[in-house]
């Protein structure tokens, strides 16, 4: 083996992967059922103990639900926007700094877009919170309503990610013959049907993978929800991510938090290997 | 099976002119083949035709119906492509019974024209299966199905064979000739391969720069060229080009000065000055005497014939000799053209006098 030229190649990643990826996720399983909070000194094997905990808890609970929220209504929006932007801007004549433009959010750090939403959002001095909303009628203080702030963090998560999916979408879009489109016009197709018939199942796999991104870019959100909100008020914007660092950092039970993680680690892996067998494996 | 006529049809992509005036009638239950080199605009009247592409100006009839500006589903006619644009995501059946879908005609009904047409191209036990599991051939055959399915007035194939190897090129050329014998509808046939034009076409229509070159029925096109481009175009090896100067003229005679040094008397009533002198490599022998001399530069034995490659003074020319030619590389020869197959042409490729007795 250890002759074999593409041993040496392979070693360094496999090596390095293990050092960031398998490691951690081993001690992570670990610390989930070890007793271990920072304040106690003693540290022990507690087996189930934490999940147990975990899945008693209502912090967990109302997680879940607002993870599931937040994941739902973002993915829907940015699905729509994403499709109708590809859609409108995948013509060789459309010009390409309106592309540029609707890509530009993909290179602002979500922290950066999370201040500027929050500023944005701001009830007093907030362009869209002081002036246009209550324009508007609408009066609520947006990040200080359960409601309000839930929204904001989709709406900033939208305009931050949508991009991303725009251009897996775009290059989707483009990629498909033009002859498909003649061909089909000559069997006499509306626009309507050239799109049912011939763009949609066409893009599936872009969608696919593109909602396989969703998904796990989705459950870890952390930054822009916590330079928002910090997961308030109250609960309202705790996700599954957020409520790990407070259990981690706040709280100090790093054993609890480390459950939450096998668990988020579980329903993303599983997400993934359903979409990515469902639909992407090539048929046989 | 409809009479096409096309008058005064131009095409411009923004400023570039691809068809500058196109007028050109094809018969009912034509096969008629439109050839070119890449970029004369074959593939662009083609798609004019089908309405893919609208018309600058100009008009196109369908016997008496004026289809200029009819959408393309509504034009009665059938597209084959070069892709073969099948829809991935579908069975053979359903690709091919696409336009029938649209129509609105009910399932079984569908089925059994798929099965018809599936018959007739050996597709039948393909029928339930995508095109990702289809060799190129059978996707070929799929896309002429899905042609025939439309029962078209008009068939229109884009290069439909370019994406096959040479053995099933040739056994899908014979087919489609043969369909059209069954069918008899009109077809028009794109292709940039003189061979297929030849063996196919009832006339060919050859394209230059956007302007008909010539029209007519294969041999006419290979023994009285119009021009020097289409004298060019067909016939493989290309004919043989001489510059040549008229020395003097004398009734049905002409004396030429032909570039590679030598004169030559040719029998022919020229209408205007000589400037280019034709033969084809078929119409030229090795021999002990003749009026161009050169050495041989390369020798092809193909098996049933032979190809000598010979350096003039001023051009390399080539001789098609038979199966059995002794000639070898740098061997002195002399090459004597056929008299009745000489092709003279004025300074601007008009030809001034063909090969009358060939």
């Amino acid at each position: 083996m250890l002759q074999d030229w593409r041993f040496w190649f392979l070693a360094p990643m496999v090596l390095a992967l293990g050092i960031v990826v398998l490691f951690p996720s081993g001690y992570l399983v670990w610390m989930s059922v070890t007793h271990w909070i920072v304040t106690d000194p003693s540290v022990y094997f507690d087996g189930v103990q934490n999940f147990a905990t975990l899945f008693r808890s209502a912090s967990f609970a109302s997680a879940v639900q607002v993870t599931a929220l937040y994941l739902v209504l973002s993915t829907i929006l940015m699905l729509i926007l994403a499709f109708g932007l590809a859609l409108a801007l995948s013509g060789p004549n459309s010009p390409g700094f309106i592309r540029a433009i609707v890509v530009m959010p993909l290179v602002i750090p979500p922290v950066v877009a999370g201040f500027t939403w929050r500023f944005l959002m701001n009830g007093e001095m907030g362009f869209l919170g002081a002036f246009v909303l209550p324009n508007v009628g609408i009066t609520t203080n947006m990040l200080a309503n359960p409601t309000g702030a839930l929204i904001s963090i989709v709406i900033a998560d939208v305009w931050s990610r949508t991009p991303f999916m725009f251009l897996i979408f775009l290059a989707a879009l483009q990629a498909i013959p033009r002859d498909h489109y003649e061909a089909i016009r000559l069997d006499g197709a509306s626009a309507l049907q050239e799109f049912w018939l011939v763009t949609l199942p066409m893009m599936r796999s872009a969608v696919v993978i593109a909602l396989l991104f969703r998904v796990i870019d989705a459950l870890n959100t952390f930054e822009l929800i916590y330079v928002m909100t910090k997961g308030g008020p109250g609960r309202s914007t705790q996700t599954l991510s957020l409520l790990g660092w407070k259990t981690a950092f706040q709280g100090f039970d790093f054993g609890g938090a480390a459950a939450l993680g096998v668990v988020m680690l579980v329903v993303t892996t599983v997400c993934a290997s359903i979409v990515y067998r469902r639909f992407l494996r090539m048929p046989s | 099976m409809v009479a096409i006529r096309i008058t005064g049809v131009t095409k411009s992509f923004g400023e570039v002119p691809v068809l500058r005036g196109i007028d050109l009638e094809i018969g009912h239950s034509e096969f008629v083949v439109f050839v070119g080199p890449s970029g004369c605009g074959k593939s662009t009247l083609l798609r004019v035709i089908a309405g893919l592409e609208q018309a600058t100006s100009g008009d196109i009839h369908f016997d008496d119906r004026r289809i200029t500006d009819v959408a393309p589903a509504k034009r009665g006619v059938a597209m084959v492509f070069q892709s073969y644009a099948l829809y991935p995501h579908m069975t053979v059946a359903e690709n091919m019974t696409m336009s029938l879908r649209l129509a609105g005609v009910p399932k079984p009904e569908r089925r059994r024209r798929a099965e018809e047409v599936a018959k007739m191209l050996q597709l039948t036990p393909l029928l339930d299966r995508k095109p990702a599991a289809l060799s190129g051939g059978q996707r070929q055959r799929v896309a002429i199905g899905r042609a025939i399915v439309r029962q078209p007035d008009v068939f229109l194939f884009d290069e439909p064979l370019s994406n096959l190897d040479a053995a099933l090129r040739v056994e899908t050329r014979v087919g489609i000739t043969k369909l059209h014998r069954t069918l008899g509808n009109t077809m028009i046939y794109v292709t940039h391969d003189q061979v297929e034009a030849m063996t196919m076409a009832d006339r060919i229509v050859i394209l230059d720069q956007g302007r008909v070159a010539q029209v007519g029925t294969p041999l006419e096109l290979y023994r009285r060229p119009a021009n020097a481009f289409v004298a060019g175009f067909l016939g493989s090896p290309k004919m043989n080009f001489i510059k040549a100067d008229e020395i003097s003229r004398s009734g049905s005679s002409i004396r030429l000065k032909l570039a590679s040094g030598s004169d030559i008397e040719v029998n022919a009533a020229a209408t205007d000055k000589v400037a280019l002198f034709g033969i084809r490599p078929e119409h030229l022998t090795v021999a002990n005497e003749g009026p161009i001399a050169g050495t041989v530069a390369a020798v092809e034995h193909l098996g049933s014939e032979t190809l000598i490659y010979v350096e003039t003074s001023a051009d390399t020319l080539i001789v098609k000799a038979g199966e059995n030619a002794t000639t070898q590389p740098g061997d002195r020869v002399n090459l004597r053209p056929e008299p009745n197959a000489i092709h003279l042409f004025a300074a601007d490729g008009r030809s001034v006098a063909g090969a009358p007795n060939h």
